[in-house]
């Protein structure tokens, strides 16, 4: 895992993504203007770059999830860690961690620098913090196993393609079922129940206009959104196990 | 077994999975008190076209030889719809000062919220008085009557920073473009996680609209908006007053206003403007009066340590217009002894006390 984080830590790209987030947040006073007073300014600005810090984490996940372990692969450095006694489903939930922990710093890095450049335009500190980078750490951890898995497919496209195909999908998840309803097509109303079922949701670990509002969430519903990310987590560590279990190395 | 470990764990993690996500959701639900997303998406496509016709424009494209001032003035008068401002042309005066009004019209909650207190003076030192007490509480914080108001003048046509003008030119000649954020535009926003920025998008595009006379957009708008962000309490107002005052469904405005109550228990100015409703005083919101309903409504009001400053009066009033003259009496005297209230606050206290005294009805 410490590995991994540190294999990853090294990469060029974190610090590019870090400067694109740096200049994306200093840019969030063009978003005050849509706002008529300070407070509704504030949570505009918070909730605008709370969206474009999701958007990068996951930019962040992907890049970093689809080469760490096919870099292993391609280089052919996974077979010396092969003759270690440890499992594949270790090796693979280590990557997971190890990568996970990457987005996680970087996530919370951004949201470090929101938090002072509201700090600095407003003055105020930013309650709810915690809440909405706890769910945005269980946004990324499912994120970073969905690309994970998918690097284990033969092209780097495919990969790219299938994990940008499931963020959206999963984001617009409940939509796509009602549209398919609505189209009276049984089949197709079939095949997007069952893709309901199976890609997670992730307009529901979307927070922000809660917290932006209320300030807080109540601790049951975070053990509840925790658990089912757990699930979830288990769910596809077990499906890239098994897919690196079958592969022919 | 041991062959079939990873495809038993599997199956079980899957459904695992499901039934945590089955629980996860549930609890989503109740903690964001948001209904299915379906009944949302059910709604745009009920009201998705209005965003795409231009009815009202079409109905306003003839030009007349006569010169366009009278081409404007029917216009206006069914695109918008507004006593207000069939008024302004009647009087043939500019469009800018057709729709400016009494200085206590500046904001248009004060037309429900002020209007209330002001019918109850009947001098004009009174009225004053009472404006003041009706004014709009600014310290109520985040989507406060300060911000509701100076966006609610748009569609009372009170809009002192705007070219009228120009605005009702392009009412004339129909040139109406096709709106710049539509719903298709502000879902996938809401998808990406902009809900914030969707529902003030939609707010701007309602503005537009809203000077276009393009009212049937702008129902749709304001309908479309708490489906995006459910806390967006201007939507709620600005939608209760425009049923409440021009098209006569007050119950429908007042339910609009019980249901973002619910949702949004603590914002003062949703009780205050449900407190309004129900008093009904002149019986202006319809036949109908709920004087229980209006004290409750102003008691959780005045609850709130940023209460409005008028909250004593708006008690003591409902309780006279409910002949419980006594108490409303007992009630503003304990206010106006309130040494921390303002010397002028505490004269109008008296002056009520006086009227309440005096059998006058409310």
């Amino acid at each position: 895992m410490w590995d991994t984080f540190l294999d990853v830590a090294r990469h060029k790209m974190l610090t590019v993504h870090l400067v694109f987030v740096c200049i994306a947040l200093g840019l969030f006073n063009l978003f005050g203007h849509f706002s008529t007073t300070p407070s509704l300014e504030y949570r505009m600005i918070q909730d605008v770059g709370l969206s474009i810090i999701s958007l990068f984490g996951f930019l962040i996940a992907l890049f970093i999830g689809s080469t760490t372990l096919r870099d292993e692969i391609q280089r052919k450095t996974i077979y010396a860690i092969f003759t270690l006694p440890m499992g594949r489903w270790e090796l693979y939930t280590g990557k997971f961690l190890g990568t996970l922990l990457a987005a996680v710093v970087n996530m919370l890095i951004m949201l470090g620098i929101l938090t002072l450049l509201l700090y600095i335009k407003f003055g105020l500190i930013w309650s709810g913090f915690q809440w909405v980078a706890l769910f945005m750490i269980l946004e990324f951890a499912i994120m970073t196993g969905m690309v994970l898995l998918f690097s284990l497919t033969d092209s780097l496209i495919v990969c790219f393609s299938l994990s940008i195909f499931c963020v959206l999908l999963g984001s617009m998840a409940e939509h796509v079922q009602h549209l398919a309803f609505e189209a009276d097509i049984p089949l197709l109303s079939y095949l997007t129940d069952v893709v309901y079922w199976v890609i997670p949701n992730f307009g529901y670990f979307n927070i922000k206009y809660k917290i932006l509002k209320d300030l807080t969430i109540s601790p049951s519903f975070a053990m509840w959104a925790v658990g089912y990310a757990c699930c979830y987590l288990f769910f596809l560590l077990v499906a890239g196990s098994w897919a690196l279990k079958k592969k022919d190395l | 077994m041991t062959k079939h470990r990873y495809l038993l764990l599997f199956i079980f993690s899957l459904l695992l999975t499901a039934v945590s996500r089955h629980y996860y959701l549930q609890q989503h639900r109740l903690e964001m008190k948001t209904g299915n997303a379906r009944q949302n998406l059910d709604q745009i496509q009920k009201s998705s076209s209005a965003f795409f016709t231009n009815k009202d424009e079409n109905e306003s494209t003839d030009e007349t030889s006569d010169g366009q001032q009278t081409e404007t003035t029917a216009t206006c008068s069914e695109n918008c719809n507004l006593p207000e401002h069939a008024k302004g042309h009647i009087q043939g005066q500019e469009h800018q000062h057709g729709h400016e009004h009494e200085p206590e019209h500046d904001h248009a909650g004060q037309l429900v919220a002020g209007s209330a207190t002001n019918d109850i003076a009947s001098t004009a030192d009174e009225k004053q008085l009472a404006v003041q007490a009706g004014q709009p509480h600014e310290q109520t914080g985040t989507h406060g009557h300060e911000e509701f108001n100076s966006k609610a003048k748009l569609l009372t046509c009170e809009h002192a920073d705007h070219d009228h003008a120009d605005h009702h030119e392009h009412h004339a000649h129909g040139q109406a473009s096709d709106p710049a954020v539509s719903p298709g535009f502000v879902l996938l926003l809401r998808q990406l996680g902009f809900a914030e920025l969707a529902a003030n998008l939609l707010w701007i595009q309602m503005d537009s609209d809203s000077h276009r006379g393009l009212w049937h957009r702008v129902e749709f708008a304001l309908e479309l908006i708490p489906a995006l962000d459910p806390t967006f309490v201007d939507a709620y107002l600005l939608r209760s007053f425009l049923l409440d005052e021009y098209q006569k469904r007050h119950d429908e405005a007042l339910q609009i206003l019980e249901g973002a109550a619910k949702q949004l228990p603590n914002r003062i100015e949703l009780w205050q403007q449900i407190g309004i409703f129900c008093l009904n005083h002149t019986g202006r919101h319809g036949p109908k009066r709920l004087l229980p309903r209006a004290l409750e409504a102003f008691q959780v009001m005045a609850e709130f340590s940023d209460a409005p400053i008028q909250s004593p009066r708006l008690i003591a009033v409902t309780l006279a217009a409910m002949e419980r003259r006594t108490e409303a009496v007992k009630f503003l005297e304990a206010s106006s002894g309130d040494q921390t209230r303002p010397l002028e606050q505490r004269k109008i206290d008296q002056t009520m006390i006086e009227r309440i005294n005096s059998g006058e009805k409310f």
